[in-house]
């Protein structure tokens, strides 16, 4: 689905992310992982061409990304960030409209086709009593439904989410990331996320990909990832690592700082 | 305009040869005390000299400069008016008037010392000694007490300035002038434009300079000056008397060819065709073409009180119909006419105009009309008056 | 126009919405040419309807025909014209800028007109025929420098808000350094830099109508990408909006619309800012009714503020960008308390 090989990004000068490569195949969940400032965000902006490699090469499909005419890239690909700007007067149903756009020619306006995914999009994120309310008149979990509808109307075959529960409290990121699931499970959908809390990484998520200072540590599935040592290296955190006696699933447990120079910060302490 | 300078030119070097020649040759008479400043019966005698070149004033400059130190006969009473000039003494114009309420001349050779000028707002300066260096911030100022044989020792910069203020420091704009070199200068007095006194008087003041702020933009204004420098300045009454009634006489002969003609209308713009004002009755030209019995669109129309230049509307000028149209701008007169030309023919309105009909679209020249020039406007009035009644 | 896909309903309160706003640019075009009409009524000589009647209609020379059909409706004409492309370009540069506070000045459009005519005007009065000319160019050099200085690796709102500060202090002082320094001659000019339809002919008719027709057609074509210019770069980006591009060819034509205005009828701020703010308190943000909206209320305002600016003092004229600045002022602060559906 997405390959990207040896990819460095720099903002401005200053290089961010060194030698990465990676590959999403379709229908799985990845999520990216990684402390503040690991790089994290600037690959799923790279892997959505936002921000350009300064070397490397990212490939949607077989095609390179950067070649591909922009506007058949947002018909295979959507990209949510984490900040969105909402005009004040915008309904659910104009905001998820926009979703169309890719697919319409410049001169041409919504027809039935369009109406109708939308109306499917607002239907998959649970938003019909809402469609013609304005976005700013939502709760915060309800605009980020609002915005992965304008996300679906796209209809992409891979979804990319930088920290989409950032914002929420935990009953809307749970909402959230059941609504990922679900796309995922009855549309295949693939999904490329970045979360940082390592639990609904580890329990929704296919695979995982942590990210530490620009590069990428560790790779695969959560029960092979997440380890304690790793996560001393990577966060400077003791942890305790578990199964849930119910659900069976992995979590993990922060007992403290692996490093007790406290001085330093969390992600200098093992540089 | 060639003869008006060369009048000047006459009139300055004969009032300067004649106060140098007083000022060494014999002592005051009047005056004990301060020596060097009161040469008061000096005043008297350039009369004839200044009158002598009028008529023909291109040429007789070494004629009208030689009889000059042969004259200076000591008149013994000071208030006698010129000799030899002879028009009357009374003014035809009603433009006189606003000086006239100043008083008369004649107890100022009795205190010779004290020095008085009175600004349109009333405000008066009085010295104790009569300045004499002096800084004339305005170029039409610095000409005119130039011809009454006071050199300036600093003026604002021109390129417009008569040769005889040539070596004459130039200090900057009359608006903002650079008072480092004015204080250099040291100046005993500074006379500016009184459109600048509520923005120079403060900065003049924290200076410690001596200012007084002219108001010399029409015609009138600068006989009115001409008169109180006449008594202020070293008691030459008669010698700026002799400078007005050679105006006057002139002005006479221009406004003669006024009179029992019909009264034209007449527009007067000013600016370029993208963005032009009217220039009122109250303007240096308007003032002049009303002298000259001509009516201005804008009489009646101000909407300020005694505005020169009004914006006034275009369906105004087309229902007041002129018969003459007066152009001012700034630019060489041809290639004005020719912008005008264009803008004239893209805009049919201008063609339903009489003035346009009849082809009596004057475009002035910017010398003698963009603003009062001082002595040499006698001149513009004379060439106002053929261009409105030819 | 582009209404008409919209308007079939699909639920009750959206399809209100749409009729809703689709009434406000009916009653805006209505509003707009009852003005246009109306302002050949009003002027510094006053005509009975009788007699406008006849200049419209009749075949006499009147001088009333005069000064309708000759000074009153050119001037109409240019103010209908200049009001919407000031509108539409401000319009377009809040969307490029993604700032409510972005009008036509921001880009250097202004102040480069204004610095290129007034040392025409001042400096080279023999070349007035050339002020328009180079006024638009001015503005051109002005607006390519303010980008010129804001690009680095893409355009960025704040710093072409930055870069447009910085080119129009520079360009600002030349103005003012020449006004000072030709002081005598500044009063000729003075109702040009406040922007006035004083003296505007069916030359000036003939002169601006093709550009503008092009320009606004061109504005036209912006609505999609303003519209998603609205929603963040990322968000643009990720529908399939080269960002870059479109900031550039919005910028480019927000300049043009500004630019053949100011060339034409001088310095007339107010209407870029106000315009579009205004419609977006009675449409909302949504180009595809704003931009029209904008069009419409530009030519409304203009037209208005022209009649009053020759009627108010008669017979004097006054500059109409004094007119907009105290009436408009006033009625948007009124407009932004009263609130709506967008609140700033």
């Amino acid at each position: 689905m997405i390959t990207a090989q040896n990819i460095n990004l720099c903002y401005d000068k200053k290089t961010v992310v060194w030698d990465f490569d990676f590959e999403v195949r379709p229908g799985e969940i990845v999520s990216l992982i990684g402390p503040n400032g690991s790089g994290k965000s600037t690959v799923l902006k790279a892997i959505s061409r936002l921000l350009k490699c300064t070397c490397g090469t990212v490939h949607l499909d077989g095609y390179d990304i950067y070649k591909l005419p922009t506007r058949e890239v947002a018909k295979k690909l959507s990209i949510l960030s984490q900040v969105h700007a909402t005009p004040p007067d915008f309904t659910v149903r104009e905001l998820v409209n926009y979703g169309r756009v890719p697919h319409q020619q410049w001169y041409e306006t919504l027809n039935q086709e369009d109406r109708e995914i939308v109306a499917w999009a607002i239907a998959q994120t649970r938003l019909e009593q809402f469609a013609d309310r304005t976005v700013n008149s939502l709760s915060g979990g309800e605009r980020q439904r609002a915005w992965i509808a304008l996300a679906l109307a796209q209809r992409p075959q891979v979804l990319l989410l930088d920290e989409p529960t950032t914002f929420l409290d935990i009953c809307h990121q749970i909402e959230l990331l059941d609504l990922v699931k679900r796309l995922n499970a009855s549309l295949g959908l693939t999904v490329v996320m970045v979360l940082h809390d390592i639990n609904h990484a580890a329990a929704y998520s296919h695979r995982l990909v942590v990210i530490k200072d620009g590069r990428k540590v560790a790779e695969g599935a959560p029960v092979d990832v997440l380890t304690p040592k790793l996560l001393s290296e990577v966060y400077n955190v003791q942890a305790e690592i578990a199964y849930h006696p119910k659900t069976g699933k992995l979590y993990f447990h922060a007992l403290g700082l692996a490093c007790a120079k406290k001085e330093l910060p969390c992600n200098q302490a093992t540089a | 305009m060639n003869r008006l300078l060369a009048l000047v030119l006459v009139v300055a070097l004969a009032v300067i040869t004649v106060g140098c020649a007083t000022q060494t040759a014999q002592p005051p008479a009047v005056t004990p005390t301060p020596a060097a400043a009161t040469p008061t019966p000096a005043a008297a005698t350039p009369a004839p000299a200044a009158a002598t070149p009028a008529p023909a004033a291109a040429t007789p400059t070494p004629a009208a400069a030689t009889p000059t130190p042969s004259t200076p006969a000591p008149a013994p009473s000071a208030p006698a008016p010129g000799p030899s000039l002879t028009p009357s003494p009374a003014p035809v114009a009603p433009a006189v008037a606003t000086l006239t309420s100043t008083p008369q001349p004649a107890p100022q050779a009795l205190i010779p010392h004290v020095f008085r000028l009175v600004e349109t707002d009333g405000t008066e300066l009085v010295l104790e000694e009569i300045p004499r260096r002096v800084v004339a911030l305005s170029v039409n100022t610095a000409g005119v007490l130039a011809s009454m044989g006071i050199m300036p020792v600093g003026m604002a910069t021109t390129a417009r300035a008569h040769h005889i203020l040539r070596d004459v420091p130039q200090l900057g704009t009359p608006m903002s002038p650079n008072i480092e070199r004015l204080r250099a200068l040291r100046p005993d007095l500074v006379i500016a434009n009184i459109v600048f006194k509520p923005s120079l008087a403060p900065i003049f003041r924290q200076h410690g300079l001596t200012a007084y702020f002219i108001d010399n933009q029409r015609y009138s204004d600068v006989i009115a000056n001409l008169e109180m420098f006449g008594r202020a300045f070293f008691n030459n009454a008669d010698h700026a008397q002799a400078l007005i009634d050679h105006i006057r006489g002139r002005e006479r002969v221009a406004l003669a060819a006024a009179r029992g003609r019909p009264q034209p209308r007449v527009l007067i713009i000013f600016g370029t065709p993208q963005a032009f004002m009217l220039s009122t009755q109250y303007s240096y030209v308007g003032e002049m073409v009303t002298m000259l019995g001509g009516r201005n669109v804008t009489e009646g129309m101000t909407v300020v009180r005694h505005a020169q230049t009004i914006p006034l509307s275009m369906e105004n000028i087309i229902a007041f119909n002129p018969e003459i149209i007066l152009r001012i701008s700034h630019g060489s007169p041809e290639q004005v006419a020719q912008m005008f030309q264009r803008e004239f023919t893209q805009n049919p309105v201008w063609g339903r105009l009489d003035a346009v009909r009849n082809n009596r679209v004057i475009d002035l020249p910017p010398v003698l009309f963009m603003s009062n020039p001082g002595l040499p406007m006698i001149d513009a009035l004379e060439a106002l008056a053929r261009f409105m009644y030819p | 126009m582009t209404t008409r896909s919209e308007a079939q309903p699909t639920a009750a309160p959206r399809s209100l919405r749409v009729v809703k706003k689709a009434l406000v640019l009916v009653l805006a075009l209505g509003l707009l040419l009852t003005a246009a009409v109306v302002s050949l009524r009003f002027g510094s000589l006053s005509f009975s309807t009788a007699e406008i009647w006849q200049a419209l209609f009749g075949g006499e020379e009147t001088l009333a025909k005069i000064i309708v059909l000759d000074v009153r409706l050119p001037r109409m004409l240019v103010a209908l014209m200049v009001g919407a492309n000031l509108a539409l370009s401000g319009a377009l540069l809040q969307a490029v800028m993604r700032n409510p506070l972005a009008d036509p000045g921001l880009t250097g459009v202004s102040t480069g007109a204004a610095l290129a005519g007034v040392s025409i005007m001042l400096v080279f009065p023999q070349w007035g025929a050339l002020v328009p000319f180079a006024a638009f160019i001015g503005g051109a050099i002005a607006c390519g420098l303010v980008f010129l200085l804001a690009w680095k690796r893409g355009l960025d709102p704040i710093r072409i808000i930055l870069a447009g500060v910085a080119v129009n202090a520079v360009f600002g002082g030349g103005t003012s350094l020449l006004s000072i320094l030709y002081s005598d001659r500044i009063q000729g000019i003075l109702m040009w830099l406040n922007g006035s339809i004083a003296g505007r002919s069916w030359h000036h008719v003939r002169l601006l109508a093709p550009y503008t027709a092009v320009a606004l057609v061109a504005a036209m074509l912006c609505i999609k990408p303003a519209n998603l210019l609205q929603l963040g770069d990322d968000a643009a980006r990720n529908l399939g909006l080269n960002v870059n591009v479109a900031r550039t060819v919005l910028s480019f034509i927000a300049a043009f619309l500004a630019g053949i205005s100011v060339s034409t009828v001088g310095l007339i701020g107010f209407i870029g800012l106000i315009i579009p703010h205004v419609c977006r308190l009675l449409i909302g943000s949504d180009y595809k009714f704003m931009l029209p909206l904008s069009a419409l209320l530009g030519s409304l305002l203009l037209i208005t503020a022209d009649a009053a600016a020759r009627t108010v003092f008669r017979p004097v004229e006054l500059p109409v960008g004094i007119i907009m600045a105290v009436v408009g002022g006033p009625f948007f602060l009124y407009l932004l308390r009263k609130g709506g559906t967008y609140r700033v």
